[in-house]
């Protein structure tokens, strides 16, 4: 009895020795952290996605408190995690247009050039013979951006083709870099009208290789009232600060290469829902 | 077949024995020029480095040996006229080592074909200088004909504070079906010879190595007796195994050297120029040509006439196919060997560049269902680099492409060994490639965003 008192009593005395030298320690030694990023990990969305170019979301916070990023870098959570973050830090902070991801390719009809039977990712199917497909800028259709979406914004369309979920869509731009052909764009939400394709093949070719191809006749570029389109290497591209998305363009492209998706857009959500 | 079993011929650690050889389908067949071509399809980009720059346009006539791409840097080669002709187009045409479409001179030819002047005059080497070698060669375009097709007169400027003390030859020719090498040692011996001895003057070296696989014996007997009297020029026997003829196991078998990860053959004190480079160098010092042709092996069972050619750069390989007697049942299209040779998506576009040593038509095309690693450990007993393919196949599998590049994935130098022999079939080198690639991107976006 007398055993097991004694050695309660010793176990006792050292456990309080040590612990009030680690309640010492842990207090002269503590590392001092910003109550700050505390609280903006709280708000942050905890994706880790990386879209910030930080480390994660913790990586963002400190980021933000020791001035290298800016509080509306988030762009997952948006406007309303910015304010918070704003209000935190006691900054403002400019808003900024949402972007959403555009996929600028609507191969139809084109033919392989060869039977690839590699490996199923758009990126290891790109560096053997520069990519199996008869288009040498279309999608590949492998679907490695709808793996790399972290948001489950994207799947792969009946036709062989991502496709966005707007809704769903933060804007990180994970799809645009993974995408191995530069085929993804981010652009600002309130822009509807998009050329669906990237093709500097000239006309002739990207007529044969695929129906919907930009076919550089230059109708878009005639047609633009407020100068925002351009014939470039054989390809339409948009001016997205000049584009008002009126739809001018949309209606003479004689391949239906450039597409109003404002209109688009409720047909493909309803046959998500059907 | 177990690699580390000391055979009496010199050899490297690692490597493979493929199961079918195919050299005897070509090995006696004397090379012929073939018939030049209607037109030709010069691609800019023939080299490791910066593409050149077209300097011709449509319409202009141009003669045999004049430039018509201009090389842009130090690491670039100059690219020469093939034929005499009009420039049909300066337009993208279909690589055939990289599959996408580059900038190529197309000239359709004309009935002379002299060479323009300047080019092809007797120039004696005896009197010439180091830098005079160097220039020469730099002018006339010459690339490593081995395949890797490395500017030549890079090679010839190791960095001052590097000393060169042998020059290792290369005529091994380990891949499988290729003979093109075998038949110019035949018949340009004391050429070949010449070249490796103005290479040995332009870099101030006085040892030469020259390592030739013991299936041909015939072309070993041929060097011993030219070079009886040079005791600074040795010829050995190598084992047959592949890749002998890489750079690195050439230097391990013959001179015994080993490498640090990441270390260059200069910095081991050798460089190793192929039979074919030397024979161009040659070539280019003693008559001022330049590398316009070169020999191909156009072989494999999907033609009915296996055939060394000697090929003006740029023939589109339909017509060498048709001279071949190809047959209509061919299935896939290689250029190169069958281990490190790049499949054709199209017969029809596909051109020779300075780096195809042969063509292989083969009727069959297999094809092979891939498993997960059974960690057997095959790949790295037979990776003559002393990597862990597995391992690296898995990470880049996972999209690890850190770890793998911590592995040393870089050092890969896609021989094949590694695929060829795996039991479960993996698509390893495609991986490997796929690594290299993503860490290529991460390293670029790296720079652009420090600088
Ligand atoms: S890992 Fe690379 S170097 Fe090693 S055997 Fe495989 S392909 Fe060859
Ligand atoms: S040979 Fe193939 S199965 Fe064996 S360890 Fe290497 S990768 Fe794995």
């Amino acid at each position: 009895m007398d055993f097991i008192l004694g050695a309660t009593i010793t176990l006792g005395i050292l456990g309080m020795i040590f612990g009030i030298g680690l309640a010492i320690a842990s207090d002269t030694f503590a590392v001092k952290v910003d109550p700050r990023i505390d609280s903006i990990n709280e708000i942050l969305p905890g994706a880790n996605c990386g879209a910030c170019n930080q480390p994660g979301c913790n990586g963002f916070a400190q980021a933000v408190v020791e001035g290298k990023a800016l509080v509306s870098d988030c762009s997952v959570g948006q406007a309303t995690v910015a304010q918070r973050i704003a209000n935190i830090m006691g900054v403002t902070f400019e808003k900024r247009e949402r972007s959403i991801s555009v996929v600028m390719c609507h191969a139809r009809g084109v033919k392989d050039k060869f039977t690839y039977d590699g490996i199923k990712d758009c990126r290891a199917a790109n560096i053997i013979g520069g990519g199996f497909l008869g288009c040498d800028y279309g999608c590949l259709g492998f679907g490695t951006c709808v793996e790399a979406c972290k948001f489950e914004a994207m799947y792969m369309g009946k036709d062989g083709l991502p496709k966005v979920i707007e809704d769903r869509c933060t804007g990180c731009g994970k799809c645009a870099v993974v995408c191995p052909r530069n085929i993804i764009s981010m652009v600002p939400e309130s822009k509807r009208v998009h050329v669906r394709c990237k093709s500097l093949d000239k006309g002739a070719v990207a007529r044969k290789t695929c129906q919907d191809s930009c076919i550089a006749c230059k109708q878009c570029e005639k047609k633009c009232p407020y100068d925002a389109i351009h014939v470039q290497n054989n390809l339409a591209v948009i001016d997205y600060n000049k584009c008002t998305s009126c739809g001018k363009c949309v209606e003479v492209c004689p391949n239906h290469t450039i597409i109003n998706f404002a209109r688009e857009k409720s047909r493909s959500m309803s046959t998500i829902l059907a | 077949m177990i690699p580390y079993v000391k055979s009496k011929l010199k050899t490297f650690v690692g490597g493979i024995h493929p199961r079918e050889d195919g050299k005897h389908l070509t090995r006696d067949t004397k090379e012929i020029a073939a018939p030049l071509p209607k037109t030709v399809y010069l691609l800019m980009n023939q080299h490791i480095g910066a593409p050149c720059k077209p300097i011709v346009k449509k319409g202009d006539f141009v003669k045999k040996g004049q430039l018509v791409g201009e090389s842009q840097g130090f690491v670039s080669a100059n690219i020469h006229a093939s034929i005499s002709g009009k420039v049909l187009d300066v337009a993208p045409w279909p690589h055939p080592v990289t599959g996408t479409k580059s900038p190529a001179v197309i000239i359709e030819r004309a009935d002379d074909d002299s060479w323009i002047e300047g080019a092809d005059v007797p120039f004696d080497p005896d009197q010439i200088t180091p830098d005079q070698i160097r220039q020469l060669v730099q002018s006339a375009g010459i690339v490593g004909l081995g395949g890797a097709t490395f500017p030549t007169h890079v090679k010839l400027t190791p960095p001052r504070d590097k000393t060169i003390d042998t020059v290792v030859m290369n005529g091994a020719e380990c891949e499988p079906y290729l003979t093109c090498d075998y038949r110019l040692m035949l018949d340009k011996p004391h050429e070949i010879i010449q070249g490796l001895k103005l290479v040995m003057k332009c870099i101030g070296c006085k040892n030469a190595h020259i390592g030739i696989e013991a299936n041909k014996e015939d072309v070993y007997a041929l060097f011993k007796s030219i070079v009886s009297d040079e005791p600074n020029i040795k010829v050995d026997l190598l084992e047959v195994k592949y890749p002998q003829g890489a750079e690195h196991q050439l230097i391990k078998a013959l001179l015994h050297r080993e490498f640090k990860p990441k270390q260059l053959p200069l910095e081991v004190g050798a460089i190793v120029i192929n039979v074919a480079t030397a024979f161009s160098i040659y070539e280019a010092v003693r008559f001022k040509r330049p590398l316009i042709q070169r020999i191909i092996t156009v072989t494999g069972d999907g033609v009915e006439k296996p055939q060394n050619f000697l090929v003006r750069l740029g023939t589109p390989v339909k017509s060498l196919l048709e001279e071949a007697m190809a047959s209509p049942h061919i299935n896939k299209i290689i250029f190169g060997g069958p281990m490190m040779g790049i499949a054709q998506s199209n017969r029809d576009t596909a051109v020779t560049v300075k780096g195809t040593g042969g063509i292989l038509a083969l009727r069959s095309a297999q094809q092979f269902r891939s498993r997960a690693c059974i960690r057997c450990g095959r790949c790295i007993e037979h990776c003559p680099y002393g990597l862990n393919p597995g391992e690296l196949s898995i990470q880049s599998e996972a999209q690890e492409f850190n770890l793998a590049q911590e592995n040393n994935v870089m050092e890969c130098k896609e021989c094949g060994c590694c695929t060829y022999i795996c039991p479960a079939k993996r698509p390893i080198v495609h991986l490997i490639k796929f690594a290299k690639v993503e860490i290529a991107k991460q390293t670029a976006k790296k720079a652009a965003s420090a600088g």
